[in-house]
């Protein structure tokens, strides 16, 4: 009965799927600014800022790194990704039919379902180590890959039912929450580094320098983690959204927009969330490594527990909650449109469980650096590839949106493209060493080159044939 | 209605926020701040979604 409202209040809802935005239903900047921030300061702000601290970044490459690495990932919004959101005003998901055809987008949704999962199956693990903490569960540690206790697995399951029955029967609801707890969210990260701060040692804002310098961002790295510099930063910054961005997924929400401009919006979610939000969670980890005598356990929970009490552990859970959900919902939509007649809750149940079984494995939160910039260099050749087909395509006298006009159901050229920039990238990875947080940026020339060769080649051939078809007949 | 409730937030916030501030400067210890953090929390999660909910369903519409 439920599940049967929700459903008609789902499908009363009209997304303009398959229908560029009417100019009735575009937004102006406030909402875009709301959202950003909000989608921005979540729960994994709490594990990245800390990890920049485990990996011995010093105050300088932060700050810089953290400023152009925001700076380029707004520019990438505003440039690559909202131009053509506000010409063609249509999904990522419709214009990768009409471009690539419904088979590759099929493939493309179920990659992008799976990395959902393994997302929010690092939300439900940081929600974990916030909700254990009256239980006093062991608390996994950085070098951790597999769940170090039964009792961790347990209560991960627990934690993953909960939020999944949630994203089944109350998605609104939980929205709501999400919206309501932003800006409190926001406020507790930097109020709980703030409070932090005298136990650092830090008694004046003069010495704030020095502080930061000698006992957050040392510049040493923990025992097993890697050296990371300024570039680190920068592309991190960067790249952290690539899918969002340079891989269009946003194009999805900009085509609301008034004007394309509004791209820069996402600018109040970078320096809030991936500025404010990252350093804030780093000053909490450094206290709680001087206060533990640098314990290699890695727990937000704990972490914002000892700088803000109950609030702090809150936080977590529910930036943890709030995180998690919507990306279950997200990847049991992304699994739906391949199979359409699918029940919504099925699909949904199906992804809590894939997520919930992920959750188990501390190395999600752990590898969280390596994951986001995995999960944006996947998906980021479409990205690549919608930006040739709008611009360079024409300019070529190629015709765009191949797989619409030809009536296929792969576009080969796409493809290629997609299949061997990730085989370029993994090949440089292993030959020349260079670390993923790198690849996306040789990765999307690869894959628009390859994109645009192989489109001239294949359209070449087709209306080749196609003339020589007409002259016989 | 909603203009008490939009003032209690607010005061949630401030409590959110200015206890830490009054620790950094040496007036507060931190087991009183965690306290008044707390209150702040409970203070704006039961008032702001009286107004925020209202505004967000009117903007639906």
């Amino acid at each position: 009965m439920v599940l049967d409202r929700l459903l008609g209040q789902l499908n009363a809802v009209e997304e303009f799927e398959r229908t560029p935005v009417p100019a009735t239903k575009w937004k102006g900047w406030g909402g875009f600014i709301g959202m950003y921030v909000g989608e921005h300061t979540a729960g994994t702000e709490f594990v990245i800022g800390p990890l920049f601290v485990a990996h011995g970044v010093t105050v300088g490459a932060l700050l810089w790194g953290l400023l152009l690495g925001n700076l380029l990932a707004v520019l990438s919004w505003a440039f690559i990704c909202a131009p053509i959101a506000a010409r063609f005003r249509l999904t990522l998901y419709y214009m990768l039919e009409k471009i690539c055809g419904t088979t590759l987008t099929a493939i493309y949704n179920s990659v992008n379902a799976l990395m959902f999962c393994f997302l929010a199956g690092s939300m439900i693990a940081v929600s974990t180590t916030a909700i254990g903490i009256p239980f006093q569960l062991g608390m996994p540690s950085l070098s951790d890959w597999l769940p170090n206790s039964v009792e961790w697995v347990v209560l991960v399951f627990l934690v993953g039912i909960a939020t999944t029955v949630v994203a089944v029967f109350g998605y609104n609801q939980i929205s709501r929450v999400a919206n309501i707890a932003a800006p409190w969210m926001i406020l507790v990260f930097i109020a709980a580094a703030i409070a932090a701060l005298p136990n650092l040692g830090v008694s004046s804002l003069s010495n704030l320098g020095e502080v930061a310098d000698t006992k957050i961002w040392t510049g040493k790295p923990l025992p097993g983690q890697s050296q990371f510099t300024f570039w680190h930063i920068l592309f991190f910054a960067w790249f952290v959204n690539m899918a969002m961005h340079i891989g269009m997924a946003d194009l999805s929400i900009l085509r609301y927009a008034k004007k394309w401009y509004y791209g820069f919006s996402p600018a109040s979610g970078m320096y809030v969330g991936h500025y404010v939000a990252w350093m804030a969670s780093g000053v909490l980890y450094a206290l709680f490594l001087h206060e533990s005598q640098f314990s290699t356990e890695f727990a937000p929970g704990p972490v914002a527990y000892r700088a803000a009490g109950l609030a702090g552990a809150l936080c977590v859970v529910i930036a943890g909650w709030t995180t998690a959900n919507p990306t279950i919902y997200r990847a049991g939509l992304a699994l739906q449109a391949i199979k359409p007649n699918w029940k919504t809750w099925k699909v949904t149940m199906v992804v809590g469980l894939i997520t919930t079984t992920a959750a188990a494995f501390p190395a999600l939160v752990m590898k969280l650096l390596e994951f986001v910039a995995l999960y944006g260099l996947v998906l980021m050749p479409m990205g690549a590839i919608i930006t040739m087909d709008v611009y360079v395509l024409p300019k070529l006298n190629l015709t765009s949106n191949f797989a619409e006009r030809f009536q296929k159901s792969i576009n080969p050229a796409a493809a290629i493209a997609w299949g061997f920039t990730l085989v370029s990238c993994l090949s440089i990875n292993l030959f020349f060493g260079m670390e993923i947080f790198f690849l996306g940026l040789p990765g999307w020339f690869i894959a628009s080159l390859l994109y645009v060769v192989c489109s001239l080649y294949l359209q070449r051939g087709s209306l080749e044939r196609r003339a020589a078809h007409e002259a016989h007949g | 209605m909603k203009l008490m409730a939009k003032i209690f937030s607010g005061a949630g916030l401030i409590l959110t926020v200015c206890p830490p501030v009054v620790v950094f400067q040496g007036a507060m210890d931190l087991g009183s701040a965690k306290l008044f953090m707390l209150v702040g929390a409970v203070i704006w999660f039961t008032t702001a979604p009286v107004w925020m909910n209202a505004e967000t369903a009117e903007e639906e519409r």
